[in-house]
């Protein structure tokens, strides 16, 4: 039972279904909640994974974008601030090189799934966007889709169809992420 | 996109200026503080531009109103500005539509025109964009201001009110001769803004757009309705009887669909929310309150999707919603107030801004922010 704490909400309800489907467990609880803002969640992702812990979670998972930062002093700022306080052990640190839609440029294509006339290419270096969310947007503008995308509805739907292998070979950031939850539980 | 609102006089707004404007503007303030009359400012400014419902009543509407503003369309720059004030000897009416391109100006029935020489005698009743559109349609000029006319026919306001329901429809039902009615209705402009009938319009006649609704609103989209499905269905044998189905099968409902007054308020107010964004394909939205009986998470991705169509979509709403808050950026709000009866408008200043900035930072929300903003 995963619990999961991220910036944004678009990013727990991506995880959640990312977890189901690496785990090939439809039925596994995952909880969790997404802050709105990195500061809110370096200020009290502790308490709620400690929450979490008390609602039977037993691995945990943070999601901090690491916005063009040094991915190694987000992680280490991620493990000072939440994961040291809240005492928990079996935990993974995700720190997608910018923000977590790299995952979805990698396999880009993914989106024709939920906006048929918009077929775009995979991107072959995600992890060097920019600014992943407002490259997707720009390209939903420049599409055929009617429908742009707006990533706190559209994330989820889309993660429900990514080639994992393919995000796996193409985002260094995501293989932790993966690796963690193909894991046998500690 | 209007990129500056100027509200002389508008019921409690004198002296109100709205600059800097970009694709969201949220107005925040207590109720009673005139974010509605701003609002129905643009509206009435926009309605005077066109001849909308809004601007019917010229020489009934008592006092003084006078509203202007700038507006960005391609790549000009025009400024409309329009004063109605009634008199002991009727109404006056002033109006003036400026650009590097053309000069109109309008004093009572007469209009004067930088690009033809006569002046034209136009009657107080009648809006002056379009009476010039139908008089000089051969004039070149003319183009541009069928333009200003698209953009203000396109500023459509929101209350997200909806009619009562004595009791809910399983149904859906619409007659045949009330859908028909509507469509003839339509070229006046004077439509009720019935949602199933639109969506039944849009099935029939934009099917593209219906299934722009209907993925913005299903699985793929906001995850509200499982299936809007849209039948007719005859009740006599000659067919005298045409009744159209337009029901909705919420998301946790499996099979059965029902007609839209028995969904719960919350989501009929949010796919109404989305099915006007399709339907009119709008310029500019003035939406009244959109939190109202949605959740949280749900008002997120609303105004997530909203965001992402600015561009060329410009939203105004007004909102004393946290969960809105913490979605806006601090430039993107403006404080309304009331003063010995008149309503002010203001951004917050360059201190407040970086006092938001220093306070979210450590760990305060924005909508605290402008709570404690607020209390001056």
């Amino acid at each position: 039972m995963y619990g999961v704490i991220g910036e944004d909400k678009s990013d727990f309800e991506s995880l959640k279904i990312l977890i189901k489907r690496i785990t090939g467990d439809q039925g596994l609880t995952v909880k969790g909640r997404g802050f709105g803002s990195c500061d809110t969640m370096l200020k009290k992702g502790a308490q709620q994974l400690k929450l979490l812990a008390d609602f039977g979670m037993t691995r945990f998972i943070v999601c901090y974008d690491s916005d063009g930062h040094d991915p190694a002093k987000r992680r280490e700022e991620a493990m000072r601030k939440i994961i040291g306080p809240s005492k928990l052990s079996d935990f993974c640190i995700t720190i997608p090189v910018q923000e977590l839609e790299s995952w979805i440029l990698a396999d880009f294509s993914a989106v024709t799934n939920i906006f048929r006339s918009w077929k775009p290419e995979r991107h072959p270096n995600p992890e060097n966007v920019e600014s992943p969310k407002e490259f997707i947007v720009r390209a939903s503008r420049d599409s055929k889709s009617k429908t742009r995308y707006s990533h706190a509805t559209h994330n989820p739907r889309v993660a429900r169809h990514l080639d994992l292998d393919i995000v796996y070979e193409k985002c260094a950031s995501f293989r932790p992420f993966r690796d963690f939850v193909k894991k046998p539980t500690v | 996109m209007f990129t500056n609102i100027e509200i002389t006089q508008f019921r409690s707004c004198a002296g109100v200026n709205i600059s800097d404007l970009r694709g969201i503007t949220a107005l925040a303030g207590r109720n009673g503080s005139g974010k509605t009359n701003t609002l129905r400012a643009i509206r009435w400014l926009a309605a005077m531009a066109t001849g909308g419902d809004d601007s019917r009543g010229i020489g009934t509407v008592e006092g003084h109103r006078e509203v202007s503003a700038t507006i960005q369309l391609a790549d000009t720059t025009f400024r409309y500005h329009v004063q109605h004030v009634s008199t002991q000897n009727g109404p006056e009416l002033m109006e003036s539509l400026v650009s590097d391109q053309i000069k109109v100006e309008r004093n009572g029935e007469q209009v004067i025109l930088d690009f033809h020489d006569e002046p034209l005698q136009i009657d107080l009743d009648a809006p002056c964009i379009p009476a010039i559109i139908s008089l000089l349609p051969h004039l070149s000029e003319v183009d541009y201001l069928a333009q200003t006319r698209a953009f203000f026919s396109s500023v459509h306001y929101y209350a997200l009110d909806e009619p009562h329901y004595s009791k809910p429809d399983p149904w859906g039902m619409i007659p045949g001769h009330r859908y028909e009615k509507w469509v003839s209705e339509q070229s006046t402009g004077r439509i009720e803004s019935d949602v199933p009938i639109r969506l039944l319009h849009m099935s029939k006649e934009r099917p593209e757009d219906f299934d722009e609704v209907v993925s913005l609103l299903g699985e793929d989209g906001l995850g509200l309705l499982r299936k809007i499905s849209v039948h007719e269905v005859d009740l006599s044998e000659d067919e005298s009887e045409l009744v159209h189905l337009v029901r909705f099968t919420p998301i946790a409902q499996k099979r059965f669909g029902r007609g839209f007054s028995s969904l719960s308020a919350g989501t009929r107010r949010a796919v109404n929310l989305i099915t006007s964004m399709v339907y009119d394909k709008s310029a500019v939205m003035l939406i009244e309150h959109p939190e109202d009986g949605i959740h949280g998470a749900l008002l997120t991705k609303l105004l997530d999707i909203l965001r992402v169509n600015c561009d060329p979509l410009q939203v105004f709403l007004t909102t004393h919603s946290t969960a809105v808050f913490d979605q806006l950026k601090a430039e993107e709000v403006r404080l309304v107030s009331m003063t010995e009866g008149e309503t002010s408008v203001r951004s917050l200043s360059d201190q407040e801004l970086t006092a938001a900035s220093n306070f979210m930072q450590n760990d305060g929300s924005f909508s605290d922010f402008i709570e404690t903003v607020q209390d001056d």
